[in-house]
C-alpha cells in the first residue's frame, strides 16, 4: 500500500513537473535556435599554406588568389604572369603540415606578360589584357573525380577514411571506405581576341550576364571599348549563335594625365566605370552599345592628400568598393536619382562608410555569397565586414604583419586566404554576417534604394540577391492587423457584454452566451476562407455603403430609441423583455439606410466613384475627413451639451419628446460641425488619402477587421461578461435602492467595479488578434507594406512564418529569423496574457472582498 | 447620453428630477443592445450562410441552354447570379439588330443587368469550365429534356445530348431514350470492372513495390554496413535481384489483367453532341456519374445528391481536390487528433493532480499556473515553428540517423509527419486540458477527500477511488475542448506534416500499419489549400463550402458535447453533495 502511495506521488510529480518543463522548452529552445543570429563572428589565427613561392624569384608577387569550396585547393596569378595550384593545407589536423602548400600544378598561359587583369568575383572566368590590344580569357575551374579503391595504386588504399593527400598532381581524400575523391583546378586559357588595333589595353573587365558575357576595355588612348556577346539559341535546330556587338567611346578628362588605373563593368553590363588613383572616377552608360555616353564625373575621394589604392566590386558587381591610402574605405552604389539629370537617371552614391583603418588599403576581397568583405591593410591588419550594416564583423593580422597583398574569401566564407609574401589561410566563422540588431529592426539602406528604408524581402531568384530582412514591416502588419480588428471588435464585445451581464433575461442569456461562446470554437481556416473568398469580393462592390453605414446604423438606433420613448411609460415597461429584438431590428433598419444612402454618399462625397476617389485621383479630401470628423464631433457635441446651461434649460430631454428634439437638434449641430471642420481641412490642404486611407486593394485591413472580429469577439464577451456577471449583486441592489435607474447602475456602479475584468479581457482579446494566422494569411494580401491604409493589405509576423518557414534552409539566417519572428510573438502574447492574468487576479481577489 | 457629468452640484439637481426618461438611458440601451444582436448576426450568419452553401452544393441543378447574341450556343449549370454595371464597350460587342434592345433593357434597369455564371464543363472543347452569360445576351432560353450530366474522372464535367451508344465502336442506340437505358444497363458492370482496375492499380501494384524497396532497402544497408565488397552486400544484392525477377513478372501479369478490364470497360462509349455542335465520344469508364438533370423527379435528385455525399465521405479526392471526395482528409484529421488526445491527456492530467493534489501552494504553483494560463494564448504558428524546428528537425533527425540510415539523405522522421503534428498539437493544447482538469479536482469538495482520508484511505488510494472518479467528466470535457481546438488548427500543421495530397494513409494494412513518419491530409488544411491555392478556385469554391460544413460539424458536435458533459458534471455534483 506504502508502496503504491510512494509510486504514485513520485510518478505524478515526475510527470507534472516533466510536463511543466517540456512546455517551459519551447521558449528555450526559440531562444536557443535564435541566439547565433546575434552571435559575433570571427577569423582564426592565419596558418601557413605556400611555401612554394618561397621558391620562386625574390620579387615576384602574388596578384590575386582563391580558394575552392572544399578548401583543398589554392590557386594564385602572380606578377610573373604565372598561375600556381597549391594544396591548401586545411586538411585533417596536424597531418597538414605534411603537405600543405605543396604546387600541385602550374600554367604559363601567356608568351608576353599582360598589362591588365580582372578577376570578377563569383567567377570562375579572369580576362587579361595585352600591350599588342588583344585580351584573353583564363578559365579556373575546379574538377573533382571520383576513384574506387581497385583503380589507386597500392600503396594509396592504406588511407584511413577522411584523410587527405597529395596524389598526381591533386588533391586526394578516402571518403568512403570505397572510395577516393580527387580535387583538381583546372586551367585553360582562351585563344587571344584582337580588341584595340595599335594600342595597348591598360585596364580590363568581364561580367557574366544572362544574355551573355559583356567585356570592357581601356586602352592607352583613352578609348572605352564594350563587347557583348550574345547567345541565342535557334529553338528548332537547337544551334547557338554567337552575335558580338562592340561599342566604344573617348574618355578624356582633362585634369588627368595617363590611363585610369581600375576599369569596373556592372554586373548587368549596362555601365563602366573608369577609376584614376587620385579618385577621379567617369561612369559611362553602356547599355546602348551605339552610343556609349558619359554620365557622370565624380570624386572617389573626399581628402586631397590621399589617393587610391585599391578598387573592387563587391558580390553582384553592383557596389564599387574605394580603399584609400589613409585606410578608409566606402561603398558606393547607383541610387535613382531622376532629379540628377546624369543621364540614365542614377547616381553614385558613397552609401556605406566601413571607416577608417590602421594603415593604406592594400587588399580587397569579396564574398562570393554574401555582402561581406574582406580587407587587408599595410600593416598587415585584416578586416571582415558586412557592407549593408556598415559592421566590423572580426578582425585578424596576418602571420608576419606584413602588408597584406591579397585577401580573398572562400566561396563558402568558410575561409581566408591571404598573401602578405607568402600564402597563409585562416578559419572564418561568420554564419550570418547581415544579422545585427539593428539591422533587424531599423531602416538600412540596401543597394540600389534612394535610402535607409524597412524592408522584408526574403528570397528571389538570383544567387546574388541581398536578402532583405528588416522585422519592422511584419511587425508594423501585426500591429495594423491588431488595430483594426480591436476598432471594430471591442466596442462589439463589451457593449454585447454590459447588455447580456445586465439587461438580458437570465433564460435569454442561458441561449445567447453559449452561442456566441461557439463563435470562438470556429477554426480560423473558416474564417480565413469566408474572408477572403466570400466577403472580400462583396465588399469590395459596398464601399459607400460600408462607410454610410458608419453614420446610418448609430443614427437610425438611437432614432429608434428616442421614437420607442414616446410610447407611455406602461406599454414600455411590458414590452422591456423586448427591448432586444427591437434593438436588433432596428440594427437591421440602420443597415438598410446604409445600403439607401450609400450610392447618394458616394455621389456627394467621393465624387461619384468611391475606388477612383481612393486612388486620390478625383475629389476633394471632405469625405475622407467626415470619417474621423464625424465621430469626433459627436462627442464633443455631446459633452458640450451636457455642460452647456442654456441648452440644457431648453431642450432638457426630460420627457420622450423633448429627448427626441434634443437628439435631433444634437445630431443636426454635430453633422453641420463635422461638415464644417471636414471642409476646412480640406481646405486647408490636408487629406487622408496617403495616412488613413488610400488605393483600394480587394484584400484588406477592413476584411480583416471585420472576420478578425468572429475571433476576438467571443473571447473579450466571455471574459469581461464574467466579470460583470461576478460583481455581487448586493451592489446593484443598493444602487437600485438609493433610486438609481439600471442603466445608471450599470454605468456607474457595475462598470467601473469590474474594470480590471474588462481590462484584462482586452488583453487577452488582443493576445489573440496578435498571434492570429489563418485570417491575415488568406484575407490580407500579404504585401509587406508599410501603411495604414484601410484598404491596403499587409503581411504579418504569423502569415509571414506560415509563408516562408517551409522553404527557409535549415539553419540559414532566414530561417533563424523566422524564428526570430515567432520569438518576438510569443514575447508579445506571452507579456499581454501575463498583464492580463495579474490584473484579473487582483481582480478576482477584489470581486471576492465586496 | 449624460453619463459624462461630473460636476456633483448638478448631479444632485438632475437626481431630484428623478422622472427624466433620460436617467432609463434607453437609447444607450439599445446601442448596446444592437451589439449584442450584432454579435449574434454575425455568428448566424456564418453558420447559415456556411450550411445554405455547402447543404446546397451537391443539389443536382437544371441545366440550361441559352443561345446567345453572337449566335454561339452554351449549355450548363448556373453556378451563381449576380448584378453588374456592363461597360459600354460590351454592347459594341453585340451585333448591330440587339444592340438597341440590350441598351434599352440595361436603361430600363438603371444601368444594370444580371449575369449569370453558367458552369459549361467540356473543358476540354472549349478551355473553360465557366462562361458569363449577361440577360441582355440572350436570345433563347431552353432546358433541353435530354442534357446530361457526366461527372467524370479527369478533365470536370461534361454537358451534352446523346446522340448513340456504341459497344466496340459499333451504334447499338441512337435515341436518348435507348441510349439512356443502355447506360443504365451498363453502368454498373463497367463500374465493377473499374473498382477492379483500381483496387489493382492501388493495392496490387502497391504491395509489389513495397516489397522490391524493402529489398532495396535491404541491399543499401547491407552496403553502409558492411561495405561494398562485401559477402554480405553481395548476399543482399542476390537477394534483392531475385525480388526483382519475381516483381517484373508480377508487374507483368497484373498489367495484363488491368489491359483485359481496362479492354473490356472501352468497348463502351457515348457518343455526345455539345451546345456548340461538337460532337465527341465519351468512354464510360471515365464516368463516375451521369444523370438527365433535366429528367429527374425528386426523388432521382435526391438519389443523385445522397450518392454525391457518400462519394464525398468516403471517396479520393480527384482533379487537383477540386472534385471527388475527403475521406483521406477526414481519416488524417481523426487520426490525428485521436493521437493527439492519447498523448496530451495523461499529461495534462498528470501537471494537473501535481499542481492541485501535491504540489504545496506558494508562489512557484502559482507562477506556473499563471505561465499555463499563457500558454493557452500564445499563438499557435509559435507551437508549429517549435514542432518544426526540435521535432522534425532534431528529434526526427537524429531518429532518421539511427534507424533509417539507409534511406537517408530523403527523410523519414526527419520531416513533417502525423507523429510531429499530434506532438506540436498536444503542446498547443496541454493547457486546455490542464486547466479543465484542475478546475475538475477543485470542483471535488474536501469533504469527499476527509472522509476518504478518515476511513483510513492513502493519498493515492482517495485520488484513484474518490477524487478521479468524480472528476473524470470534467476531464473528459477538457480533453474534447483539446480536441475540437485541436481538429481546428491549422496553421501550425502547415508546418509540421499537413499536405495537399498524400498518397497514403497513416494507418493502413500493409506491416506496421500505424505510419507515424507519414504525412497526413486535413480538413483545415485542405479548406484552406482548395479556396487559397486552387487553381481553378470558382470550381473548387462549392466543395470547399461542403468540407467547411463538414469540419464545422465536427467541431460544434464535440463541444456541444463537452458542453452537454460540463452540465452533467455539475448535476452529479449537485446529488453528490450532502
Amino acid at each position: 500500500m506504502k508502496f503504491f502511495d510512494n509510486l504514485a506521488r513520485n510518478l505524478i510529480r515526475a510527470g507534472g513537473i516533466g510536463t511543466i518543463v517540456a512546455v517551459s522548452t519551447v521558449f528555450v529552445f526559440l531562444v536557443w535556435v535564435v541566439a547565433p543570429l546575434f552571435r559575433s563572428a570571427s577569423i582564426g589565427q592565419p596558418r601557413p599554406a605556400g611555401r612554394a613561392l618561397v621558391q620562386a624569384a625574390a620579387n615576384e608577387r602574388v596578384i590575386a588568389a582563391a580558394e575552392d569550396d572544399t578548401l583543398s585547393t589554392i590557386w594564385g596569378y602572380t606578377s610573373a604572369a604565372r598561375f600556381v595550384v597549391l594544396a591548401a593545407g586545411t586538411g585533417q589536423g596536424d597531418r597538414a603540415g605534411d603537405w600543405g602548400g605543396e604546387l600541385l600544378s602550374e600554367l604559363r598561359p601567356f608568351p608576353i606578360a599582360p598589362t591588365a587583369y580582372a578577376f570578377p568575383v563569383r567567377s570562375t572566368r579572369a580576362l587579361f589584357g595585352f600591350a599588342d590590344g588583344t585580351t584573353r580569357l583564363v578559365r579556373a575551374e575546379p574538377h573533382t573525380e571520383y576513384r574506387d579503391v581497385a583503380s589507386m595504386p597500392a600503396e594509396e588504399r592504406s588511407r584511413s577514411v577522411g584523410e587527405s593527400f597529395v596524389f598526381d598532381g591533386r588533391m586526394a581524400r578516402r571518403i568512403s571506405t570505397d572510395q577516393f575523391e580527387l580535387h583538381a583546378l583546372e586551367l585553360t586559357a582562351d585563344e587571344p581576341i584582337q580588341v584595340a588595333e595599335g594600342a595597348a589595353i591598360v585596364a580590363v573587365d568581364f561580367s557574366e550576364t544572362p544574355t551573355g558575357p559583356v567585356e570592357a576595355s581601356f586602352d592607352d588612348r583613352g578609348v572605352l571599348r564594350v563587347t557583348r556577346l550574345t547567345k541565342t539559341r535557334n529553338l528548332l535546330t537547337g544551334q547557338d549563335t554567337v552575335e558580338i556587338e562592340t561599342g566604344q567611346i573617348s574618355v578624356q578628362p582633362g585634369h588627368t594625365a595617363g590611363p585610369p588605373r581600375w576599369l569596373l563593368l556592372h554586373g548587368g553590363g549596362n555601365s563602366a566605370i573608369a577609376v584614376w588613383e587620385d579618385g577621379r572616377a567617369v561612369r559611362v552608360d553602356v547599355s546602348n552599345l551605339e552610343s556609349l555616353k558619359i554620365v557622370e564625373n565624380l570624386d572617389l575621394l573626399a581628402d586631397e592628400t590621399a589617393r587610391l589604392t585599391q578598387v573592387a566590386w563587391l558580390n553582384g558587381k553592383n557596389t564599387l568598393i574605394a580603399g584609400d591610402s589613409k585606410g578608409n574605405v566606402k561603398a558606393w552604389f547607383r541610387v535613382p536619382a531622376p532629379a540628377m539629370s546624369t543621364g540614365d537617371g542614377k547616381h553614385l552614391l558613397p552609401a556605406h562608410d566601413l571607416g577608417q583603418g590602421p594603415a593604406p588599403v592594400t587588399a580587397l576581397g569579396s564574398s562570393a555569397r554574401t555582402r561581406s568583405l574582406a580587407v587587408g591593410y599595410g600593416d598587415g591588419t585584416i578586416r571582415l565586414f558586412n557592407v549593408t550594416s556598415g559592421r566590423l564583423l572580426a578582425q585578424t593580422t596576418s602571420r608576419a604583419s606584413r602588408a597584406v597583398g591579397v585577401v580573398a574569401l572562400a566561396p563558402n566564407d568558410d575561409s581566408l586566404v591571404v598573401w602578405d609574401g607568402e600564402f597563409s589561410v585562416a578559419s572564418v566563422d561568420a554564419p550570418h554576417p547581415e544579422a545585427s540588431g539593428a539591422a533587424l529592426a531599423l531602416p538600412v539602406w540596401y543597394e540600389g534604394y534612394a535610402g535607409p528604408e524597412h524592408s522584408w524581402q526574403s528570397s528571389s531568384a538570383t544567387d546574388e540577391f541581398e536578402p532583405k530582412l528588416g522585422l519592422w514591416p511584419l511587425v508594423f502588419g501585426t500591429l495594423k492587423a491588431t488595430f483594426y480588428s480591436m476598432l471594430f471588435g471591442v466596442p462589439i464585445a463589451l457593449m454585447a457584454a454590459i447588455y447580456t451581464s445586465e439587461f438580458l433575461r437570465p433564460e435569454v442569456k442561458a441561449i445567447v452566451k453559449p452561442a456566441i461562446e461557439l463563435m470562438a470554437s470556429l477554426p480560423s481556416v473558416v474564417l480565413g476562407f469566408l474572408a477572403a473568398l466570400v466577403f472580400a469580393p462583396v465588399v469590395e462592390g459596398i464601399v459607400p455603403e460600408i462607410l454610410a453605414a458608419l453614420a446610418t446604423v448609430p443614427f437610425v438606433l438611437l432614432l429608434c430609441a428616442h421614437l420607442w420613448q414616446l410610447f407611455p411609460q406602461g406599454l414600455r415597461s411590458r414590452m422591456q423583455g423586448r427591448r432586444f429584438a427591437l434593438s436588433g431590428a432596428a440594427l437591421v433598419l440602420g443597415v438598410v439606410a446604409a445600403a439607401l444612402v450609400g450610392p447618394l454618399v458616394e455621389r456627394w462625397l467621393f465624387a461619384a466613384d468611391v475606388k477612383l476617389w481612393l486612388d486620390g485621383n478625383s475629389g476633394g479630401a471632405t469625405g475622407g475627413w467626415l470619417i474621423l470628423t464625424l465621430p469626433v464631433s459627436v462627442m464633443v457635441c455631446v459633452l458640450i451639451a451636457g455642460r452647456a446651461e442654456t441648452f440644457e434649460r431648453l431642450l432638457p430631454g426630460a420627457t420622450g419628446m423633448q429627448a427626441l428634439l434634443r437628439f435631433l437638434a444634437l445630431s443636426l449641430v454635430a453633422v453641420v460641425v463635422a461638415l464644417a471642420a471636414a471642409a476646412g481641412l480640406s481646405f486647408a490642404g490636408f487629406d487622408l488619402r496617403g495616412a488613413f486611407l488610400g488605393t483600394y486593394v480587394q484584400r484588406n485591413a477592413l476584411i480583416v477587421g471585420f472576420v478578425m472580429g468572429f475571433a476576438v469577439i467571443p473571447i473579450i464577451y466571455t471574459i469581461a461578461e464574467d466579470a460583470l456577471s461576478s460583481i455581487p449583486d448586493n451592489l446593484r441592489a443598493g444602487s437600485l435602492a438609493l433610486g438609481a435607474t439600471s442603466w445608471q447602475t450599470a454605468v456607474r456602479i457595475v462598470v467601473p467595479t469590474a474594470m480590471s475584468g474588462i481590462f484584462s479581457a482586452v488583453m487577452v482579446g488582443l493576445g489573440r488578434a496578435v498571434g492570429e494566422t489563418m485570417v491575415v494569411l488568406m484575407a490580407a494580401g500579404n504585401t509587406p507594406v508599410l501603411e495604414w491604409n484601410v484598404f491596403n493589405g499587409f503581411r504579418t509576423l504569423s502569415a509571414n512564418i506560415a509563408v516562408e518557414l517551409p522553404e527557409a534552409v535549415r539553419n540559414s539566417t532566414h530561417y533563424r529569423t523566422l524564428f526570430l519572428a515567432a520569438l518576438v510573438l510569443f514575447v508579445m502574447t506571452f507579456v499581454l496574457n501575463t498583464a492580463a492574468e495579474l490584473v484579473r487576479s487582483r481582480f478576482r481577489k477584489r470581486a471576492y472582498q465586496l | 447620453m449624460n453619463a459624462g457629468v461630473t460636476d456633483s452640484g448638478r448631479v444632485r439637481r438632475r437626481s431630484t428630477t428623478s422622472r427624466s426618461i433620460r436617467a432609463y438611458g434607453e437609447p444607450m440601451l439599445w446601442l448596446t443592445g444592437a451589439g449584442l444582436a450584432t454579435a449574434l448576426l454575425m455568428i448566424a450568419g456564418l453558420l447559415a450562410l456556411v450550411v445554405y452553401e455547402g447543404v446546397g452544393t451537391f443539389w443536382p441543378s437544371a441545366v440550361v441552354r441559352y443561345q446567345l447574341a453572337d449566335g454561339k450556343t452554351v449549355m450548363g449549370e448556373v453556378a451563381r447570379e449576380e448584378w453588374f454595371r456592363p461597360a459600354a464597350s460590351v454592347f459594341e460587342a453585340l451585333p448591330e439588330t440587339r444592340r438597341d434592345a440590350a441598351l434599352a433593357a440595361v436603361s430600363a434597369a438603371d444601368g444594370w443587368s444580371l449575369r449569370r455564371m453558367l458552369r459549361t464543363g467540356n473543358f476540354e472543347l472549349t478551355g473553360e469550365h465557366f462562361k458569363w452569360v449577361s440577360d441582355f445576351e440572350i436570345e433563347k432560353e431552353s432546358l433541353p429534356a435530354w442534357a446530361l450530366v457526366f461527372e467524370r474522372r479527369s478533365w470536370g464535367r461534361f454537358y451534352g445530348e446523346p446522340l448513340a451508344f456504341l459497344v466496340s465502336g459499333a451504334v447499338v442506340a441512337e435515341t436518348p431514350e435507348d441510349v439512356w437505358t443502355k447506360i443504365l444497363d451498363t453502368e454498373d458492370e463497367v463500374f465493377e470492372r473499374e473498382k477492379q482496375r483500381r483496387v489493382l492499380e492501388t493495392d496490387d501494384i502497391g504491395a509489389v513495390n513495397r516489397r522490391l524497396e524493402e529489398a532495396r532497402l535491404r541491399r543499401r544497408a547491407a552496403e553502409v554496413a558492411d561495405g561494398l565488397q562485401s559477402p554480405q552486400a553481395a548476399a543482399a544484392a542476390a537477394a534483392f535481384s531475385a525480388v526483382e525477377r519475381t516483381a517484373t513478372a508480377e508487374f507483368e501479369r497484373i498489367r495484363a489483367r488491368i489491359q483485359v478490364l481496362n479492354d473490356s470497360n472501352a468497348r463502351f462509349q457515348i457518343l455526345v453532341g455539345t451546345a456548340g455542335g461538337q460532337q465527341t465520344r465519351l468512354a464510360l469508364a471515365d464516368i463516375v456519374r451521369v444523370y438527365p438533370a433535366n429528367r429527374l423527379g425528386p426523388a432521382a435528385k435526391l438519389s443523385v445528391y445522397l450518392s454525391r455525399w457518400v462519394e464525398f465521405l468516403s471517396d479520393r479526392p480527384r482533379e487537383a481536390n477540386s472534385e471527388g471526395g475527403v475521406f483521406p482528409a477526414i481519416f488524417g484529421t481523426v487520426a490525428m487528433t485521436l493521437l493527439m488526445s492519447l498523448l496530451v491527456t495523461p499529461f495534462g492530467v498528470l501537471a494537473a493532480l501535481y499542481l492541485r493534489e501535491y504540489a504545496r501552494g506558494g508562489p512557484i504553483v502559482s507562477t506556473v499556473r499563471i505561465a499555463i494560463n499563457n500558454l493557452a494564448g500564445v499563438p499557435s504558428i509559435v507551437f508549429g515553428v517549435f514542432g518544426l524546428g526540435f521535432f522534425c528537425y532534431i528529434v526526427g533527425a537524429d531518429i532518421d540517423k539511427l534507424f533509417y540510415s539507409s534511406k537517408l539523405p530523403s527523410p523519414t522522421f526527419g520531416t513533417g509527419g502525423i507523429l510531429w503534428a499530434s506532438l506540436t498539437l498536444a503542446l498547443l493544447t496541454l493547457p486546455v486540458v490542464i486547466v479543465a482538469t484542475e478546475e475538475a479536482l477543485a470542483a471535488v469538495p474536501s469533504s469527499m477527500r476527509e472522509g476518504s482520508y478518515a476511513c483510513g484511505a492513502s493519498k493515492w488510494q482517495t485520488i484513484r477511488r474518490i477524487v478521479l472518479p468524480r472528476a473524470l467528466p470534467g476531464i473528459m470535457t477538457g480533453m474534447i475542448l483539446a480536441i475540437a481546438r485541436g481538429a481546428g488548427e491549422v496553421a501550425p500543421l502547415m508546418l509540421v506534416g499537413a499536405v495537399k495530397l498524400a498518397p497514403n494513409l497513416p494507418v493502413d494494412a500493409s506491416a506496421p500499419y500505424v505510419h507515424l513518419q507519414r504525412s497526413f491530409m486535413h480538413l483545415g488544411f485542405h479548406i484552406y489549400d482548395l479556396g487559397f491555392q486552387s487553381q481553378n478556385s470558382e470550381a473548387a469554391k462549392p466543395m470547399v463550402f461542403t468540407t467547411t460544413l463538414l469540419l464545422i460539424a465536427i467541431i460544434a458536435s464535440l463541444n456541444l458535447a463537452a458542453v452537454w458533459l460540463r452540465g452533467r458534471l455539475r448535476r452529479r455534483f449537485v446529488t453528490s453533495q450532502f
